[in-house]
């Protein structure tokens, strides 16, 4: 909402030392935020009024003239270039210098044109953003006050106005009109408004005569009132309207429609005219019908676009054809049929008020926002209507004067006023006491007397007493207050914060709503830390997918449908994501693209599995369903990474080592461990239930754990397919990822029993065993864990070397093996070592292992 | 041999042997000449071996005192020797130098997220006031997410939001506009007061410019109990902006509009970069206006208010007998307040360059 400063100041008195900055803070500390502040006359700062001393045609160039225009300099007239048809010896004009810039941004300069030097710009009116387009120079009339040569332009041409940019809380239609905003800024001024009520003269013949109103959806408008001018003469608007429109931002059209915006922008009620000799007339009489759409029915609005009607929609219409036909979407856009141009010389003005959610309603659906649907849905005031309509009929008629013609113009006598659901003022009672508690202020801040005296400075009167209580009646045009709380608040904006004590509130007692899992966010943060230890940078992306992510990454533990975004942002973001991993690998991507090939990423986050069978229906009167149990997704909490290039970057003495898939695996198992995950195992995927595949078939695990007797998958690693790889274009071998947060809180277990040192030593024993190239590790290392003979006494096993080529058979690999030995009551013996020894290179031998030495 | 041979012998090869060993100028060559002359094929030896042979028990005596005076005496040297070349072997030692300046071997380290270390804070300062986290979904019904916050079908309140509807048959369905719907769900679970939560999580509004992200961050602080003022919320606000931002910051109050809270106000907050005073500051333009702020001294940084009665009735507590304040923040505006971002967008690229900025 633009608010013009002028305008205001026609409406409340303002006192002369207030600026229009302390003006703007006013406005904002009594809600309405006051977003910027225009000085409009300093866009034309520079432009002067000067006289064209003579006016001869160019030399070079048919069309233009060569002027010698004084305006006012002590170094005098000087000779500027123009190509406007108006300009004369004689005329007073709107000049500019070099050197300023116009309000369109173009920049004046001295510049020869057609071989004579012009000094400046002769300017028409749009060149000065006063108008959409103009015909020639503006001209200023001789003996206008203020039109003397080398005087400012602004004032003349109604610029010399301050704009308020205001964004105005949906709760507040009142402050969509300048007199809103005037009985706002009368109060925190603590002044009072000029604001009179509106006559109009009614020269015409009586309205029954002319025009009837029937409302057949009074849902829809409760009220519909209307007023008839004769012979009006549409033409431009004079200039101070133009200039008032202007100041607000809305574009001149005619006399009769600025007019109405005038009224619109003045008190908020937006008013519509028809031209009357295009309505269908039932007798002699306009009729106007004000009803429900029949679905299907079309209207082509203002704007040229034809729109298909659905019921529920509510349309002006009238008798024209067999069923009459719709003339107007009702607060939202008139019709292009029954518009006025400049051939129209009788109006009706329709001032009426909407449903507000019925004008939402359409508006939204068809996606027309107008300034009267935006007021409409905010709510109108009903009971302001007539006045509006007076004020305008009354404007209509004054402006009406056909050039150089005697004006005509009459408004019938009376007004049709249809109000079948009258809108009555809400009456809302008040506790002081109440007040005072809320707020937390001392109860004489908000004492009987205070109330009434501040409630009043807003338009609200006194309707009864009751103990302790007040009764207000609260005018129509503040939908707004209906409760108590809101009374408060009204108080609150009218005390002033600053009058509010600061206060803490005690503490203790407090419910737990059981909304937060303290055990997932432990573990969670644990998993955290140590994928940071290990290098991984967290990443955060947004949770949209896209078809082809969904498709590519499917959830390794099942999920249904994608949760699908009805109106999202394209194609590529209209799903939730299922899964991590498309971010992460893009963010990988646009790294390696940019040069970065060292990535590592993690993301701590939410996937979308599909829907949840017990969210259908939000459950409020279940406890446990409203702490989340009825959320409508399975919404799972997910940690995902991916990684590549360096395991171990390259320094100045060593070189780099490349990241492959058991850097990965030792990360996890870190991170397993600090978790407190024990027993975790990786587990290849062929034939397995787990799918991941997204992952290269080469080296691809489910991570799966025993928790209370069952195995639980908590996630997938591996290296990325090179399909994906190559789909985005990785420059390098890459890594990926994907746990269940949850489930690895479930998984962790640890409890930390610290145990006493060893007290008595270990022996080492090495072992090289030869054994098919295809058994793995994990075999050798359970069979040794398992041998009878080593129970209670083999406390590590390391796998230090795996060989294959040179020396070692075909089909066959080479493991060098440490186990490390300890009983903890005593020394071992070299023959107690000795059978143990046996007894696991038995177990490997029984596995096809040939021992080679040990 | 006899006794005047040994002691020829001795005699002999002494001056030899004792200037090896002392004249000996490294360790290869002192063990050399210990070797040659101490060890066991030296004439110390040889000699010691001859002592056995003779008949005489004096010359036994005399000749076994002087093999061992004479080999007392070299191992003296010897040890002396051995000594000093250590000694100088340390000096030499401690005369060498490494070049310190070479860079330092590290390990690669990784970073957190500018988001979610001001989400943590800014939840840690939440916790310090007493409210304890609170979780929900990020698919909400549409019930959660306005109609129990008092933003009724068909009111202009559900344009302040520009929502994402979801796909969900006959229900409805959106992706959360706010974390508030977490305040209905805990008020709801809790069933009574007093109740204190911080909501916090993603929500999406459809937005997408360098200021607005289709998904952001929000933390949301609830407090319901009996006799709750707004006189709280402003000591709590001002409590929780000086735990945020800085010791001494000042918070403005602006009345405002949220359909779930009544009274509603907008918080600003001196501006840090200029001291609250428009003008000057580190980031200050040409004509010495505080860009930061607008050259206002103020910073917009959250929206609060007292919980409207309706949205009780919806949560089926009693307006009559709770109050209660709430207030929202922005995490991706504190974070770009406070690392100096200036495009949202550069939050949700990932790029490496820029997370390892952040510790
Ligand atoms: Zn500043």
């Amino acid at each position: 909402m633009h608010v013009s400063g002028k305008w205001l100041a026609e409406l409340v008195d303002i006192p002369k030392d207030i600026t229009p900055t302390s003006i703007a803070e006013k406005l904002t500390s009594a809600g309405l935020e006051v977003e910027a502040v225009v000085d409009l006359a300093a866009q034309l700062k520079g432009v002067v009024v000067a006289r064209v001393d003579s006016c001869v045609p160019h030399p070079q160039a048919d069309k233009l003239k060569l002027c010698r225009v004084d305006s006012g300099l002590p170094s005098g007239a000087v000779d500027v270039v123009c190509g406007a048809a108006n300009v004369h010896g004689g005329a007073l004009v709107c000049f500019a210098p070099p050197g300023m810039v116009l309000p369109g941004g173009k920049r004046i300069d001295v510049a020869s044109v057609r071989g004579v030097t012009s000094h400046g710009m002769l300017c028409s009116a749009s060149e000065l953003g006063l108008e959409a387009t103009s015909d020639g120079l503006l001209l200023l009339a001789d003996g206008e006050p203020g039109v003397v040569v080398g005087a400012p332009v602004a004032p003349l041409v109604g610029r010399d106005d301050v704009v308020y940019v205001l964004g105005v809380t949906p709760n507040r239609p009142d402050a969509l009109s300048h007199v809103g905003v005037a009985r706002e800024l009368a109060a925190a001024l603590r002044t009072r408004m000029k604001l009179a009520t509106p006559t109009c003269p009614e020269r015409g013949g009586p309205i029954d005569g002319l025009a009837r109103v029937t409302i057949e959806d009074p849902d829809g408008c409760p009220r519909y009132a209307c007023r008839v001018i004769e012979d009006v003469a549409v033409g431009p608007s004079p200039r101070w309207l133009q200039a008032r429109l202007a100041a607000v931002g809305i574009r001149s059209i005619n006399n009769v429609v600025d007019v109405t915006n005038l009224l619109m922008m003045e008190r908020g009620i937006p008013l519509h005219a028809f031209d009357y000799d295009k309505l269908g007339k039932s007798g002699s009489r306009a009729a106007i019908v004000v009803r429900g759409a029949r679905a299907g029915e079309t209207l082509v609005t203002l704007d040229g676009k034809e729109r298909t009607l659905v019921e529920g929609d509510v349309v002006i219409g009238d008798v024209a054809g067999e069923h009459g036909r719709a003339i107007a979407l009702a607060g939202v856009m008139g019709g292009r049929d029954t518009e006025v141009s400049s051939s129209t010389t009788r109006v009706l003005l329709e001032g009426a008020h909407f449903n507000a959610s019925r004008v939402r309603r359409t508006a939204r659906r068809l996606d027309l926002h107008s300034e009267a649907s935006h007021r409409f849905e905010r709510g109108a005031d009903a009971n302001g209507v007539l006045q509006s309509l007076d004020r305008a009929a009354g404007l209509v008629a004054e402006l009406s004067a056909p050039h150089g013609k005697e004006n005509r113009a009459r408004v019938a006598r009376g007004v049709v006023d249809s109000y079948p659901r009258k809108v009555a003022p809400a009456i809302v009672t008040l506790r002081p006491r109440r007040a005072a508690a809320l707020l937390g202020v001392a109860p004489r801040v908000v004492d009987e007397a205070a109330v009434s005296k501040l409630l009043l400075s807003l338009g609200l009167e006194v309707e009864g007493r009751e103990a302790e209580a007040i009764r207000f009646r609260v005018p129509t045009y503040r939908p707004d207050l209906t409760r108590e709380v809101d009374l408060i608040e009204e108080l609150l904006r009218l005390v002033g914060m600053d009058q509010i004590p600061s206060t803490l509130p005690a503490r203790g007692g407090e419910a737990n709503a059981g909304l937060f899992d303290v055990r997932r966010h432990q573990a969670l943060s644990a998993a955290r830390r140590a994928l940071r230890a290990a290098g991984y940078d967290e990443a955060i992306n947004l949770a949209f997918a896209s078809p082809d992510d969904v498709a590519r990454f499917p959830a390794w533990d099942g999920g249904g449908e994608p949760i699908r975004v009805k109106n999202p942002l394209g194609e590529e973001r209209s799903l939730m994501r299922r899964s991590l991993l498309p971010g992460l690998v893009q963010n990988m991507a646009t790294n390696h693209r940019r040069g970065v090939v060292e990535v590592r990423l993690y993301e701590s986050g939410t996937v979308f599995l599909g829907r949840n069978g017990q969210g259908a229906m939000p459950r409020t009167d279940d406890r446990a369903a409203a702490a989340g149990r009825d959320a409508f997704a399975l919404e799972r909490p997910r940690l995902a990474g991916v990684a590549s290039g360096a395991s171990v970057g390259a320094t100045f003495d060593r070189k780099e080592a490349a990241f492959d898939f058991f850097d990965l695996k030792g990360h996890l198992e870190e991170l397993l461990d600090d978790v407190g995950v024990i027993g975790a195992r990786f587990i290849g995927l062929d034939g397995a239930a787990v799918v991941a595949p997204f992952l290269h078939p080469r080296a691809r695990a489910s991570i799966q754990v025993e928790v209370d007797g069952a195995d639980v998958v908590l996630g997938v690693a591996g290296e990325l397919h090179p399909d994906i790889s190559a789909l985005h274009d990785l420059r390098s071998q890459a890594y990926a990822f994907d746990l269940d947060a949850e489930l690895l809180a479930v998984a962790a277990r640890a409890r930390v029993r610290a145990r006493p040192l060893p007290r008595f030593p270990s022996v080492r024993r090495d072992f090289a065993l030869l054994v098919d190239a295809a058994l793995p590790a994990a075999a050798l290392q359970g069979c040794f864990a398992a041998a009878p003979a080593a129970t209670g006494l083999l406390e590590h096993v390391a796998i230090f070397d795996v060989y294959q080529g040179k020396g070692v058979p075909d089909g066959k690999k080479s493991v060098a093996i440490g186990v490390t030995l300890r009983a903890a009551d005593r020394t071992l013996t070299d023959a107690e070592v000795a059978a143990v020894v046996d007894g696991l290179l038995g177990g490997a031998r029984a596995l096809g292992a040939e021992v080679r030495a040990g | 041999m006899t006794l005047a041979e040994i002691e020829s012998l001795l005699d002999k090869s002494f001056a030899e042997a004792r200037a090896a060993l002392a004249g000996a100028a490294n360790p290869a060559a002192l063990e050399a000449a210990r070797v040659q002359f101490l060890g066991q094929k030296g004439f110390l030896q040889a000699a010691k071996k001859s002592v056995g042979q003779l008949a005489s028990v004096d010359d036994k005596k005399k000749a076994g005192k002087l093999c061992n005076d004479r080999d007392r005496e070299l191992q003296d040297v010897y040890q002396a020797n051995l000594d000093r070349l250590a000694r100088e072997a340390r000096v030499a030692e401690l005369a060498q130098r490494q070049d310190i300046t070479l860079p330092g071997r590290r390990s690669r380290r990784g970073h957190r997220h500018p988001l979610s270390t001001t989400c943590d804070d800014i939840l840690a300062v939440l916790q310090g006031l007493g409210f304890e986290p609170a979780e929900g979904p990020e698919v909400e019904h549409d019930f959660y997410n306005f109609e129990a916050l008092n933003i009724p079908r068909d009111h202009p309140a559900r344009d302040m939001q520009d929502t994402f509807y979801v796909d969900a048959g006959g229900a409805e369905v959106v992706l959360r506009t706010h974390t508030s719907p977490v305040q209905a769900r805990a008020m709801l679970a809790a069933g009574k007061p007093p109740l204190r939560v911080s909501c916090f999580g993603r929500v999406y509004r459809k937005d997408d410019d360098p200021t607005h992200s289709p998904m952001f961050h929000q933390i949301e602080g609830l407090y319901v109990d009996q006799n709750v003022t707004f006189a709280d919320l402003k000591g709590t606000l001002q409590l929780f902006a000086e735990r945020i931002f800085a010791p001494g910051v000042r918070v403005r109050l602006r009345p405002s509009f949220f359909p779930f809270t009544e009274p509603s106000v907008e918080v600003d907050i001196s501006c840090f970069a200029c001291g609250g005073t428009g003008r000057g500051g580190n980031v200050a333009a040409e004509d010495g206006r505080c860009r930061l702020c607008k050259a206002t001294g103020f910073i917009e940084i959250m929206g609060a208010g007292m919980v409207d009665p309706e949205v009780f009735k919806a949560c089926k507590l009693d307006p009559d007998h709770v109050t209660g304040f709430a207030f929202g923040i922005g995490v991706e505006r504190v974070a770009m307040l406070r690392y100096g971002i200036s495009d949202i967008r550069l939050l949700y690229e990932n790029d490496e360059r820029f997370l390892a900025q952040f510790p």
